[in-house]
């Protein structure tokens, strides 16, 4: 008797000894965020995967770019097919557009989650300083990007800009508030990242990350929409004089598999994407959307919600005649009311449409040129502006324009046409519009919409935050009329 | 006589008085109609003084004296007790045990008998039950344990079923609101489990309820536990058994939707009503087909198409049982083959069993095998795609091909109801496999030492194939496998300790206990495969969309309990548990929980004042316990801060990437749901007062308990803004309480001479679920989704109201076209529905009274709670010579389930050119001021989805099950011992006022099953099941 007391003391107290080892909880397959942040091969798989969050396949930047941007004009139209259903956005009426709650709000945010951990976490790394800097001026310039989206589409958004200590009510903060935010982070990424001849020199890997002039275009892009026309013209200045751009001669052949990489001049950022449909080398999603067109054998095998995504009739033929940039659209023979399908973005023969492999163009160089013609026409230096226009305009086979032709607000609209033609379907278009022509913006949501007399127009100038977003964070309030 | 008796009396007297006081009793023990009972064990008190009665009841013994007391037992009647006095001559009639008193219970590392018992414990014996439509274990506690509500919503056979023990119990849903399932003392990890057990080898299901009972489990006994006993082998010889029966099932209810040329004329009808908004539809673009005549179109009722016509279910049972060489041994064998109502749901199971039990001097061992094959048909089940396909579409084209859908072209993901059934297969496959051993040895007089051992293996095997794409956008065929393996390991060790001395027993069981349960998955799919025969037989040869995964995941526990149990005269009890428990998911600085509890119990009928003051009462007990119980059912990693590796592309490779999506537990589902780590999580606890009174006698016998239970620190998955990165973060917060009444009466009674009996038994269940403290916040609920658009939470948990409280806004008609103003105040139109507009928010943010003229958040209302409210079932049992009768009525009341599918399948705009209830025709229009159904020419408002438009009232009274049996008894020597014949109809009736199609359904009805463990996630049509069957033993 007494000896199995002992042995039971024995036993038990060696349990208790031997259970905190065994209360341990395992983790396969991952390892802990405290652990994580060593080298500096942490910190670039960090600023790596922040760039594929940002970009990524059905989330990114690039399919809202579109959506958003071309959809909400007369650029672009349709969309509806399966699951993915844009027409309450193109139609502007009856239910709240959906993607905002399963695409943009929750991805966007991950993103801005994504740039804040690498501001936590890489500071207290010990690693190779420049290393360190550029990852940090990187994240910065991701999260200025995405608020800059955000505050774009939504109106004020919250402000987040750590990863600890996070209240669970987060209030909207003002417009003017979060432009102030993200121009201070794009400063900072413009002082810490590389000009483009020195990211060049890094190697065909670092292909997509943000150098000094992607950022300062970002910040010119900005101040455009601030109307802080003289910073933004000093910015597109210095990119200009960085010598490190120039328009490439073929409007076309710009988007064409030949010319992805550092051998496009052009190109100031882009969102690279490699064909595949694993989760981990997501596609740019805007190629399903393409035309299988009957005249067109390259898209021949393309998925079958080609063609949903369309432009219009009267984009396409408000186009001048002789404009070589209209080659970027094809006019179907099918007999729908808006047959015009979109051919800017060569099929990838490696896929179906959907995960294809062409670069999305964030900021091109002809940008930069229009964006400075806008603020000297904004700062009545209608001559310079005339002169970068014409640069875009020779390309595109046409002649130049004429500043004695216009009057202020005639070249403002002009600049608004001439940079529809340019950047069709490279996610400018409402933000334009309602910059360089409000009135015609709610015109066409007037024309679209069959319940704008009941809620206003206005109200569809801004995205509707989503449902989910406002049950989950009572600091937020909704748009004005949703 | 009597003068004989007294004069033999005086005799004995003198006699006894003259002996120096020794006295011999003799007499005879009947059965309560006065029939000798042969082989009663009669014995002196205190003593090892004893006898046994003949084949004719009569018995004699001696005795010390005239102040002892003589004890009469035999099985399955009463005790009884004599004190000899003056009398020589003691005749027994002895009462039948019919309140069940003596039986055992299984109360947790241990067992008691029932009349010992503190704590609130339902047993429930197959043999004693009707147990003819029975497929798994948990049927035969539906409506006949009080506090157990299983709902079966989810009618797909091999489903595992869904349990509330007395009301919600936890803010997390699925098996972390679950009991806690302990098969043969071998706690399992979930109830999936339950379908693993024939229940054709159970001995008996014990339910332990509140926490006095539960705690001995720790910190898995806060939603109560389970325990299932098997079967042993037969002490007498060798007996075999067989059972066998064969069902098929029919559709209860159906929805009521359009025929063909009500259809036809419903979308014609839409499409030129000028006020029509719903996308680009409309004649211009056209829809709808012109149709030149509304009566000759076909007109498929699709509900019927999809009901399977092999519906044939058959199950057979063999088993052996019996002793050699002293080794009682069992083993059976059982196979079930159901189909679901709906082709081609299918489940199989096959289940083997073995059990060995052997006693050598102080020793004994036992050894359990367990292995179960299941086979579930997992293609789906098209049943809401039936509901909703156009009925004016016949099944099979001229070409002898299914039809595609007559009325839409373009949108071809409307494709044939039938069609999933030839172009895909997808089933599930689980192979489970439980060895458990045991042994234990006295080591001295009272004192007993055991071990236990065993591993419990389930392997899950998933397979998916396409053959042929459903519309036509998906292009491709495609395949999926999965494959996890789940392992869990337990042991324990136990000391017990027995000792009497004068009127006290004392039991102490001490020991420990060690779990480990682990996970490993590996899953890999593919698209577009070159030949048919390929898919998931050979993966690889997919030519895009590769994918593959892996995932490891591990879970241990361990534990030290106590239990001392104190027995004063038999008339005072005291149990006192306790039991130490570490968990790996919880946080660091809270890795350890203690859980004591407590019972009393007082059972006045020991005492002799009850016997001689209340002669007509023959038990009466009372009893009440306090204890804490714990749930520390959450998922791996809560804890943690983690990061994930996923690669990812730059430049024009791919390269290393991180995912700091965590914690996460990475399985095969894609979907990103992020969790902020917590590393404060710690147990939930739960708090029970448990009181309650048995009383009976040979005619009845009730017992009621009253419970109130606090549940602390909840575990939550609380959202977090998605501003964060982040969706949830699992925390402990808040408190909620659960009160309630459980009553059962069983009644004895007997007529025609015993000839017939009647055993009606009721049971009747009343909870109240309060959440008391959420430190004023709200936890959202029931998330009603249509396709990919959320419309809102129709459940709000905050402080006040129950766990699973619904709100919404007040539906109160439809504009009409007399009310164009007061409509245009709410930006409606005549012909939209009409809310309450109850109050307002002023600038300030504070909600006043009265209307604000906006339907806004402030204007929703609470209305009801998802749980019911009471619980009621009604057996009946009555047998007439070779005949048996038996019936249960189950009654759900106050339930209140969200009918999300009404709006769908009311709604043109949800899937434009789908059928559509008939509701739908009675549509307010110009010409038709309908009060109930909007004009339905826009898409749902957010706002009708979550009003009372939709949420009803789903109480519900069915006749769960009749059945009629032919009992045969034959010789002992007979070859055949006897064999029972049956047939029995279940679901025969049900009354509800509830409009969808299963009124069983729990929270949200959007016709789909939301437990995530079926891949098959439509609903089954509620089913009537007709069985014949027969039992015979040899």
């Amino acid at each position: 008797m007494k000896k199995i007391l002992v042995i039971s003391a024995i036993a038990t107290f060696f349990m208790m000894y031997s259970c905190d080892e065994v209360l341990k909880e395992d983790v396969y397959g991952q390892i802990s965020n405290e652990e994580f942040w060593q080298t500096e091969a942490d910190a670039v798989a960090g600023i790596k995967s922040a760039y594929a969050e940002t970009r990524g396949g059905w989330q990114g930047l690039s399919v809202w770019q579109f959506v958003v941007e071309d959809l909400g004009t007369d650029i672009g139209t349709g969309g509806y097919f399966s699951t993915y259903d844009y027409s309450n956005y193109t139609n502007w009426s009856g239910t709240n557009p959906d993607f905002p709650g399963w695409g943009i709000w929750p991805a966007f945010w991950q993103s801005i989650n994504y740039a804040n951990t690498i501001l936590d976490r890489v500071p207290g790394m010990e690693i190779d300083e420049a290393v360190k800097n550029r990852i940090l001026g990187e994240a910065h310039g991701i999260r200025a990007m995405v608020y800059f989206h955000l505050v774009n589409w939504f109106g004020g958004v919250p402000e987040i800009t750590t990863t600890t200590e996070i209240p669970l009510e987060l209030p909207r903060q003002t417009v003017e508030s979060n432009y102030t935010l993200i121009e201070a982070d794009l400063k900072i990424a413009i002082d810490n990242l590389p000009s483009k001849s020195e990211l060049i020199n890094l190697g065909e890997a670092d292909y997509g990350r943000l150098s000094k002039q992607a950022v300062q275009s970002l910040l010119a892009r900005v101040y455009l929409q601030l109307g802080r026309w003289s910073e933004c013209s000093e910015l597109c200045e210095s990119v200009i004089n960085s010598g490190q751009y120039s328009l490439e001669t073929d409007y076309l052949n710009m988007f064409s598999f030949a010319k992805e990489g550092y051998n496009n001049s052009e190109v100031i950022w882009v969102l690279p994407f490699i064909a595949g449909s694993s989760p981990t080398v997501d596609g740019l999603v805007l190629q399903v959307y393409c035309y299988r067109a009957p005249e067109k054998s390259d898209f021949d095998n393309y998925y079958d919600w080609s063609g949903d995504i369309r432009s219009t009739t009267s984009f396409y033929e408000s186009f001048e005649s002789g404009d070589l940039r209209r080659e970027g659209l094809f006019r179907s023979s099918d007999g729908t009311t808006d047959p015009i399908m979109l051919l800017k973005y060569p099929a990838d023969p490696a896929t179906d449409g959907r995960y294809s492999g062409n670069d999305y163009p964030f900021i091109r160089y002809a940008d930069i040129l229009l964006m400075k013609a806008e603020a000297l026409t904004q700062l009545d230096d209608p001559e310079n502006a005339v002169n970068e226009i014409n640069k875009v305009r020779a390309r595109a086979g046409l002649a130049g324009i004429n500043a004695a032709d216009f009057d202020k607000e005639s070249l403002l609209h002009h600049i608004l046409q001439e940079r529809r033609w340019e950047f069709y379907f490279e996610g400018h278009a409402k933000r334009d519009m309602v910059r360089l022509d409000p009135e015609g913006m709610l015109e066409h949501i007037k024309a679209q919409s069959s319940d704008w007399e009941t809620y206003g127009a206005e109200r569809y100038l801004l995205l509707p935050l989503p449902t989910g977003a406002l049950a989950a964070n009572p600091g937020l309030e909704q748009n004005p009329g949703f | 006589m009597k003068k004989t008796l007294s004069f033999i009396t005086f005799l004995f007297l003198l006699f006894s008085a003259a002996r120096s006081q020794q006295l011999t009793v003799t007499g005879v023990v009947t059965d309560e109609h006065g029939a000798g009972l042969p082989g009663v064990n009669i014995v002196e008190k205190g003593t090892t003084n004893g006898s046994t009665t003949d084949v004719e009841g009569n018995y004699s013994l001696t005795v010390k004296n005239s102040s002892s007391t003589i004890q009469f037992s035999f099985v399955g009647y009463l005790d009884d007790e004599i004190q000899v006095g003056d009398l020589t001559r003691i005749d027994v009639k002895m009462v039948e045990d019919l309140m069940r008193l003596d039986d055992v219970v299984v109360v947790g590392y241990g067992t008691a008998k029932k009349s010992d018992l503190t704590g609130a414990i339902a047993s429930v014996k197959p043999k004693d039950l009707n147990a003819s439509g029975i497929s798994n274990a948990a049927q035969m506690l539906q409506g006949r344990v009080t506090g157990l509500y299983i709902n079966s919503h989810n009618q797909n056979p091999g489903a595992t079923p869904d349990f509330v023990l007395r009301g919600a119990s936890s803010f997390q849903t699925g098996e972390a609101g679950q009991p806690l399932i302990v098969i043969d003392g071998f706690p399992m990890e979930n109830t999936a489990s339950i379908n693993t057990i024939n229940p054709n080898d159970i001995e008996q299901i014990d339910v332990l309820k509140d926490a006095s009972a539960t705690a001995i489990y720790g910190s898995r006994g806060a939603n109560g536990v389970i325990i299932i006993t098997t079967k042993q082998g037969n002490q007498k010889g060798l007996q075999v058994d067989y059972s066998t029966r064969l069902f098929t099932q029919t559709q209860a209810r159906r929805i009521d939707v359009m025929n063909g040329g009500e259809y036809a004329r419903f979308y014609y009808d839409l499409a030129h009503d000028p006020n029509l908004q719903v996308g680009t539809w409309g004649p211009e673009n056209g829809y709808p087909h012109h149709f030149t005549a509304w009566d000759t179109l076909d007109n498929t009722d699709w509900q019927n198409e999809v009901l399977n016509t092999n519906n044939y279910s058959q199950e057979h049972n063999l088993s052996l049982s019996g002793v050699r060489e002293g080794v009682k041994y069992r083993a059976a064998a059982n196979y079930y083959d159901a189909k679901g109502i709906i082709a081609p749901t299918a489940y199989t199971r096959l289940n083997a069993l073995a059990r060995l039990d052997y006693e050598f001097r102080k020793f004994s061992f036992n050894l359990d095998f367990n292995f179960t094959n299941e086979l579930k048909n997992n293609t789906s089940n098209s049943y809401e795609r039936a509901v909703g396909f156009s009925p004016s579409t016949s099944v099979y084209d001229a070409n002898g091909d299914l039809s595609p859908h007559a009325f839409e072209s373009i949108r071809s993901w409307f494709y044939n109801p039938l069609f999933p059934g030839e172009a895909e297969e997808a089933f599930q496959e689980i192979n489970t496999t439980r060895i458990a051993a045991g042994m234990s040895y006295e080591i001295l007089p009272g004192l007993r030492a055991s071990v236990k051992g065993g591993f419990n293996q389930i392997n899950e095997e998933s397979f998916y194939q396409r053959f042929e794409p459903f519309y036509d956008s998906q292009t491709e065929t495609e395949a999926y496998i999965s494959a996890y393996s789940n392992r869990q390991l337990y042991g324990d060790a136990f000391l017990n300790y027995t000792k009497q001395f004068g009127n006290h027993k004392i039991l102490v069981m001490a020991g420990g206990t060690y779990q480990n349960y682990r996970r490993r998955g590996l899953w890999s799919s593919a698209m577009d495969f070159p030949y048919v025969n390929l898919g998931y037989y050979n993966i690889d040869a997919g030519l895009l969309e590769r994918e593959m995964g892996s995932s490891w995941n591990e879970k241990r526990q361990v534990s030290g309990l106590a239990r001392i149990n104190y027995d004063y005269k038999n008339k005072y009890l005291v149990t006192v548990n306790y039991r130490l428990d570490g968990a790996t998911v919880f946080g660091d600085n809270s890795k350890w929980g203690h859980f004591p509890s407590f019972g009393v119990a007082y059972r006045i009928d020991q005492e002799d004042f009850f016997r001689d003051g209340v002669p007509f009462l023959t038990a009466l007990k009372l009893k009440a316990g306090y204890g804490i119980a714990g749930n520390a059912n959450i998922p791996s990693f809560r804890t943690q801060n983690l990061i994930d590796f996923n690669p990812v592309h730059e430049g024009n490779g791919v390269t290393n990437g991180i995912l700091w999506v965590s914690p996460v537990t990475r399985e095969g589902d894609s979907q990103r749901t992020t969790y902020l780590p917590n590393p404060d999580l710690h147990w939930e606890t739960t708090y029970t007062f448990n009181s309650g009174f048995e009383v009976g006698n040979e005619k009845f016998y009730t017992e009621i308990n009253y419970y109130h239970t606090n549940h602390d620190q909840l575990i939550l998955d609380r959202q977090v803004p998605a501003e964060t990165g982040f969706n949830y973060i699992t925390l402990n917060k808040g408190a909620m309480t659960n009160q309630g009444v459980e009553a059962k009466i069983d009644f004895f009674l007997d007529f025609l001479n015993h000839e017939l009996k009647w055993r009606p038994g009721i049971i009747f269940s009343y909870n109240k679920n309060i959440i008391t403290d959420l430190d004023d916040d709200q936890i959202l609920g029931f998330a009603v989704w249509i396709d990919r658009t959320l419309y809102g939470y129709a459940g709000i948990k905050q402080e006040g109201y129950p766990l699973n409280a619904v709100w919404g806004y007040d539906f109160t008609g439809i504009w009409q076209a007399d009310e164009t103003e007061e409509a245009s105040v709410y930006g409606a139109e005549p012909g939209d529905p009409k809310f309450a507009d109850i109050h307002g928010i002023d600038e300030d943010g504070n909600i006043t009274e009265g209307p604000d003229g906006q339907i806004t958040e402030e204007d929703k209302m609470f209305l009801g709670d998802a749980n019911p409210e009471f619980t009621a079932g009604i057996t009946n049992q009555l047998n007439y010579k070779n005949w048996e009768l038996s019936f249960f009525w189950e009654g759900v009341f106050n339930k209140t389930v969200v009918n999300a599918s009404k709006a769908t399948l009311v709604y043109p705009s949800y899937n434009y050119g789908t059928n559509k209830m008939r509701l739908a025709l009675d549509r307010w229009t110009a010409t038709n001021p309908s009060d109930e159904v909007p004009s339905l020419t826009k898409s749902i408002p957010e706002n009708l989805i979550l009003s009372d438009w939709v949420v009803e009232d789903a109480s519900f009274i069915r006749l769960r099950d009749i059945s009629l049996t032919y009992k045969l008894n034959f010789k002992e020597d007979a070859k055949i011992k006897n064999l029972h014949i049956y047939a029995s109809v279940s679901n025969l009736w049900t009354y509800t006022k509830y409009t969808g199609i299963n009124p069983d359904v729990w929270g949200v009805d959007d016709m789909e099953i939301d437990d995530n463990n079926d891949a098959n996630d439509d609903m089954l049509p509620f089913a009537r099941s007709y069985t014949i069957g027969l039992k015979a033993s040899f």
